[in-house]
C-alpha cells in the first residue's frame, strides 16, 4: 500500500459553487476517438480524436507553480515523491514497470524496461525479473541487469541511512523483505525474499509503487561520488561507498539550477532528453531521446511543459491557444468549458484510484463516540445517510464517481471485488432512522437524537452507551480553500444527518498538516487532541495498483489516523500481502466495505483540456486521469 | 539626524524581531512543524519525531521562536524543503522582478496621479473633476484581481493586443524591462489601484494649498498659472504624497500577490502564494517578516524624505 502524494491529492480535491457550471452525465467515450477503453472505464465529457500523426512540432503542457519537478533522480526521496517529479523522470528513464495503462491501474509493459510481469518461484519467495533484450542506454551502453543492482544497492543504502530517503519505503517491506539479489544474466534480476508475497502485492506494492518503484540506473555513468571523481566501483559489495554514491547523485538531483546541464542527467533511457530547465518558475523542455529502446518513440520535435502561477493564467493560456493540454480546476473552471469547447478544445475527466472522505478516529471518547461508531448498525446507518448521487450532481457538477468501499466504482480494476460498483449501503435516511430506533435510539430528525435504551441485547444502543448519550461527533475538514468539495460534501452529510436522524455532525476547520500531525493517534505529541475529533477528512488517498489498505488500516500503519484495529481485517491483509490467491485483496477489500473505518465519498475526476491539434491514442489520453502523462504518445495532427 | 537615524534603526530592528516572534508563534499554532512537508506524506511519527529533534523543534515554543529572531537577525530565513533551496536564495531570485513591478507601477501611478489630483483641485466641482472622482471611486473600490481580469479579457483574449500572462522567458528583472509588451497589462493593473488612490490625495492636498496665502500672493503678483501651478503648488501640494508613497511600499508587495498570481509573473508575492497552498513553512514566515522589514523601512525612509523635501520638518 502506498499513498501517493498526499498533499497533490488534498490539493487537487477539486471544490464547486460555480452557478454557470455545466453538469456532465458520465458516459461511454467519445465517438471522436474510435477505440473502446477495457475495462469499462467511465469517461465525463469527450476524448479528443486520434486524428492523423505528423511528425514534428512543439506541444506545451502546462503544470502549476508549487505543483513542480523537485528532483530529477529517480530514486526519490518522501518530500520529492509528487507526480510532477514522477513525470519528468520518466520521461527521461523508464521504470522497469511503468503505469497505468490508459486509465487502468496496471503496468504498461509497452513503456516498461521489464517483459512482464516478475515470475515468481519458490513458493513466492523468488521473483525473476526479465528486461527486454536489446535496450540501451543513450550513450551507447547496454541497459543491463547490472543497472537493476545498482538501483536496490543504492536503495538499501539510502533507506539505511533514512527511511525518508526513499518515498515508497515502508518498514518491512522493499528492500527490508530481500534475502539477497542477483544478476545471473544481463536480462535476468533476481529477488530473493525473506517470506512468500503475493505477486500482485510484490509487483505494484514494491516493485512498481505508481512508478516511484525499480528503475534501471545508469552504473557506468552514475558510479561516482563526487564532480568529475574516479568511479567508485564497489557498490554492490561496499555499502559505505554505495551510500556516498547516492548521496552525491541525489544532492545533484534536487539542484534545480543544474537539472538541464548536468552531464549525469543527460544519460538516459526514457523517451525523451531534457535541454532547458527554468530555475525561476520550473518550466522545463524535452526533445526526444534518439536512442530510446521501447515502442512509440516520440513524433513531437519539442514539448515544453510550462508553468502558470495560477489556475486562471494557465486557463488564460488555454483560451489563448498558447498552451495545448492542462488539468481544469473543476472548482472555479467547469463554467469555461463551454468556451473551450467553442474553440475545439476537447474536454474530458477520468477519476483516479483511490478514496476520498473521512477517517473514523475510534479513539474519541466524547460523547462516548468511540462505543457508538464501533456499532454495525450505526456504520449501516450513517453510510445510509450520504447521499453519493446527490453530492455528485450538487457538488461535483457529474464530475466524479461513486464509492462504497476502499476502491471506488471506476476506473476499474482487475483486483476490485466483483460488486465494487454497487452501493454496500445505498442512501437510504428514512432507513437509516428505523435502524436507530430498532436499537434503542430516541430518534428526533432535525432535532438531537439520544440513546433511550442502554445495553447490549439487539433492541439496545449497545455496550458502553449510557442511556441520554447524544448522537453527535465533530468533523474535522481542509479549509474550504484547500478542498471546497470535501466541505461542501460533508456540509450535505451533516444536513442530511441531522434533517433524517437527528445526528448532530459538527464541522470544524484545520490546516492539511494540522490534520495529519496532531489529529493522528499514532503520533505520541498529538495525543491531546484525541478527543477533539471523531472524523478527519484530509482528502483522500491514491494507492498503489494492488489495493490493499495495509497501509491506512493496519495498527501503526502511517495513515490509521484513528487507530482503526479489526483483527478479521488484518488477518485478510497479511492474506493479501503473502497468500498466492488472487481473489485475497477483493476480500478485504469487501470487509473493509462493510466494516466501514472511513466515510467513503465519491471520488473526482481529474479534468483536462487538450487543444484540437493535438492526436494521441485513447489510452495516452486516459491516462491523464492519473495525472500522469507519457509525451511520446501523443502529437499534433496533420 | 543622524543620531535620529540611528534611533529609529535600532527601533526598526526591534519590531522586525517582534514581527518575526509574533509571526512565527501564530503560524506555529496552526501549522506545528515542516515535518510532513520535508519528509513526505508517507513518513511515520517516529521519522517525523526524529526529525523534529535534529531541526529543534521539540524545544519549547519560546525556545524555537528565539532561535528564529536570532536566524533573522543574521538575515537566515531557513530551508524551503518544497523547493529544495534556501529561502535566502528565493527571496535574492524573485525580489528584483517584484521590485521593478512595484517601482514601475507606482512611477505610472505618480505621473498620471500628480497632474490628475492637480487638475481637479484647480477645476473643482467642474464636470472634469466629477468625472475623474466617480472613476477613481470605481477602481478604488475594484479589487486589482477584478481589473486584472477585464484588462486580459479585452486586450488579450477579445482585442489581441496584448499578451494575457507574462512568458516564461522573463528569467530576470532584465528580461521583465526589455520586454516590455508583456508587463504592460500587470503594471497598468497595479498602477491603476494606486491611481485612484494617489489622485485622491493629491486632490485632496492641493485644494489645501491653493488656499494658501502664497498662491494667492502669486497670483496677485501676475504670475501665470501654469508657473503658480508647477513653481509654488506642486512641490508643496506633494509632500503628504511622501509619507503616502512610503506607507504604501508594504502595500504594493501586498498587490504583486495578487498581480503575479494572475498575470503568471514570477516574484515575491507569487512565491508566497505557492507557500501557502504548500504549507512552505519558512518561505511564508519569510514573507511576512520582509513585509514587516518593508513597512519599517518605508516609514523611516517617508520620514527622511519628508525633512528633505520640507525644511520646516526637523527630526529629533
Amino acid at each position: 500500500m502506498a499513498a501517493t502524494s498526499l498533499a497533490a491529492v488534498t490539493a487537487l480535491a477539486i471544490a464547486t459553487g460555480v452557478s454557470s457550471a455545466q453538469t456532465h452525465a458520465h458516459s461511454s467515450i467519445g465517438s471522436a476517438n474510435k477505440a473502446t477503453p477495457e475495462f469499462g472505464t467511465v469517461v465525463a465529457g469527450t476524448l479528443p480524436s486520434a486524428g492523423t500523426p505528423t511528425t514534428g512540432g512543439t506541444l506545451s503542457i502546462g503544470q502549476l507553480s508549487g505543483q513542480t519537478p523537485t528532483a530529477i533522480f529517480p530514486l526519490t526521496s518522501g518530500a520529492d515523491s509528487n507526480s510532477a517529479a514522477q513525470i519528468l523522470q520518466t520521461s527521461l528513464y523508464s521504470p522497469l514497470f511503468y503505469g497505468p495503462n490508459g486509465a487502468r491501474p496496471e503496468v504498461n509493459y509497452a513503456l516498461s524496461d521489464a517483459a512482464g510481469p516478475p515470475v515468481a518461484s519458490h513458493g513466492d519467495k523468488t521473483f525473476t525479473i526479465t528486461l527486454k533484450s536489446g535496450l540501451k542506454w543513450s550513450d551507447g551502453t547496454p541497459i543491463t541487469s547490472t543497472d537493476v543492482l545498482f538501483f536496490f544497492d543504492l536503495l538499501k543504502a539510502a533507506v539505511k541511512a533514512s527511511p525518508a530517503n526513499w518515498g515508497q519505503y515502508s518498514p518491512g517491506l522493499m528492500p527490508d523483505d530481500v534475502a539477497s539479489v542477483s544478476a545471473p544474466s544481463p536480462t535476468k534480476f533476481v529477488i530473493n525474499l525473506k517470506k512468500p508475497k503475493n505477486p500482485g502485492y510484490f509487483l505494484y506494492n514494491e516493485l512498481q509503487d505508481t512508478n516511484f518503484g525499480f528503475y534501471a540506473m545508469p552504473a557506468q555513468a552514475w558510479d561516482i561520488d563526487a564532480t568529475g571523481g574516479s568511479p567508485v566501483t564497489d557498490w554492490a559489495t561496499n555499502p559505505a561507498d554505495a551510500l556516498k554514491i547516492y548521496t552525491y547523485l541525489e544532492a545533484q538531483g534536487t539542484s534545480l539550477s543544474t537539472f538541464a546541464s548536468n552531464p549525469l542527467w543527460q544519460t538516459t533511457s526514457g523517451p525523451f532528453k531534457i535541454t532547458s530547465f527554468n530555475t525561476t518558475n520550473s518550466s522545463y523542455t524535452l526533445v526526444p531521446s534518439k536512442t530510446y529502446s521501447l515502442a512509440d518513440k516520440a513524433k513531437v520535435a519539442q514539448i515544453d511543459v510550462n508553468t502558470y502561477t495560477s489556475e486562471t493564467a494557465q486557463l488564460d493560456a488555454l483560451k489563448t491557444g498558447s498552451l495545448d493540454m492542462a488539468e481544469l480546476d473543476a472548482a472555479t473552471e467547469l463554467g469555461s468549458i463551454p468556451y473551450l469547447k467553442s474553440q475545439g478544445d476537447s474536454v474530458f475527466g477520468t477519476p483516479g484510484f483511490g478514496w476520498y472522505g473521512g477517517i473514523i478516529n475510534f479513539k474519541d471518547t466524547t460523547d462516548d463516540f468511540n462505543k457508538i461508531i464501533v456499532q454495525p448498525y450505526v456504520d449501516q446507518a450513517l453510510a445510509e445517510l450520504i447521499n453519493q448521487n446527490a453530492i455528485i450532481k450538487g457538488v461535483y457538477h457529474g464530475w466524479a464517481v461513486p464509492a462504497s468501499g476502499p476502491i471506488p466504482s471506476a476506473p476499474d480494476s482487475p483486483y476490485a471485488p466483483a460488486n465494487s460498483a454497487d452501493a454496500v449501503f445505498p442512501f437510504n435516511p428514512s432507513g437509516a432512522a428505523k435502524l436507530l430506533k430498532a436499537h434503542g435510539w430516541d430518534v428526533k430528525p432535525g432535532g438531537q437524537t439520544v440513546c433511550a435504551k442502554a445495553g447490549t441485547g439487539a433492541s439496545d444502543c449497545g455496550a458502553g452507551i449510557p442511556k441520554g448519550t447524544p448522537f453527535k461527533f465533530v468533523w474535522a475538514n481542509v479549509p474550504e480553500t484547500t478542498s471546497a468539495t470535501g466541505v461542501l460534501e460533508s456540509q450535505a452529510f451533516a444536513s442530511q444527518a441531522k434533517a433524517s436522524a437527528g445526528i448532530d455532525i459538527q464541522l470544524s476547520t484545520k490546516t492539511f498538516n494540522f490534520l495529519v500531525t496532531d489529529y493522528n493517534d499514532d503520533n505520541p505529541a498529538a495525543k491531546k487532541y484525541t478527543n477533539d475529533w471523531a472524523v478527519n477528512n484530509f482528502g483522500g488517498i491514491q494507492f498503489d495498483y494492488y489495493p490493499t489498505q495495509d497501509g491506512l488500516l493496519s495498527p501503526g500503519a502511517g495513515f490509521n489516523l484513528g487507530d482503526y484495529d479489526n483483527p478479521a481485517v488484518i488477518k485478510l491483509m497479511l492474506a493479501s500481502a503473502s497468500s498466492n490467491s488472487a481473489t485475497a485483496v477483493q476480500k478485504e477489500d469487501e470487509l473493509e466495505s462493510r466494516d466501514y473505518p472511513v466515510f467513503f465519498m465519491p471520488v473526482e475526476d481529474q479534468i483536462w483540456s487538450i487543444n484540437s491539434k493535438v492526436g494521441g491514442s485513447t489510452n495516452a489520453f486516459l491516462e491523464l486521469g492519473t495525472q500522469v502523462w507519457a509525451g511520446n504518445e501523443f502529437y499534433l495532427k496533420k | 539626524m543622524l543620531a535620529y537615524i540611528i534611533r529609529r534603526l535600532g527601533v526598526a530592528l526591534l519590531v522586525t524581531a517582534g514581527v518575526a516572534a509574533i509571526s512565527y508563534a501564530l503560524l506555529h499554532a496552526i501549522a506545528p512543524n515542516p515535518a510532513y512537508v520535508a519528509l513526505g506524506d508517507r513518513t511515520s511519527p517516529v521519522a517525523v519525531a526524529a526529525w523534529d529533534r535534529a531541526h529543534g523543534y521539540d524545544h519549547p515554543e519560546v525556545i524555537q521562536i528565539v532561535d528564529y529572531v536570532w536566524e533573522i537577525a543574521r538575515f537566515h530565513f531557513g530551508y524551503s524543503y518544497k523547493l529544495n533551496q534556501s529561502v535566502g536564495a528565493l527571496l535574492k531570485e524573485n525580489v528584483g522582478r517584484s521590485a521593478y513591478l512595484s517601482l514601475a507601477s507606482l512611477i505610472l501611478a505618480l505621473i498620471i496621479a500628480v497632474p490628475l489630483g492637480i487638475f481637479q483641485a484647480v477645476r473643482r466641482n467642474s464636470y472634469f473633476d466629477y468625472t475623474v472622482t466617480t472613476l477613481n471611486f470605481v477602481l478604488y473600490s475594484m479589487p486589482s484581481f477584478f481589473l486584472g481580469v477585464i484588462l486580459i479579457q479585452f486586450f488579450a483574449l477579445d482585442w489581441h493586443i496584448l499578451p494575457p500572462l507574462v512568458g516564461d522567458n522573463i528569467t530576470s528583472t532584465w528580461a521583465a524591462i526589455t520586454h516590455p509588451n508583456q508587463l504592460v497589462l500587470p503594471i497598468v493593473t497595479l498602477a491603476a489601484i494606486q491611481v485612484a488612490s494617489f489622485s485622491r490625495y493629491m486632490r485632496s492636498s492641493a485644494l489645501d494649498t491653493l488656499a494658501e496665502d502664497y498662491i494667492r500672493l502669486a497670483r496677485a503678483k501676475g504670475l501665470s498659472e501654469r508657473v503658480v501651478l508647477t513653481r509654488h503648488l506642486l512641490r508643496n501640494a506633494c509632500l503628504p504624497m511622501i509619507t503616502l508613497i512610503g506607507l504604501s511600499i508594504p502595500t504594493l508587495l501586498a498587490g504583486n500577490l495578487l498581480i503575479e498570481y494572475l498575470f503568471n509573473y514570477p516574484g515575491l508575492g507569487l512565491m508566497f502564494y505557492t507557500a501557502l497552498g504548500n504549507e512552505d513553512y519558512n518561505v511564508m514566515l519569510a514573507y511576512v517578516v520582509f513585509g514587516g522589514m518593508l513597512t519599517v523601512l518605508g516609514n523611516l525612509v517617508a520620514d527622511i524624505a519628508l525633512t528633505v523635501a520640507d525644511p520646516r520638518v526637523r527630526l529629533d
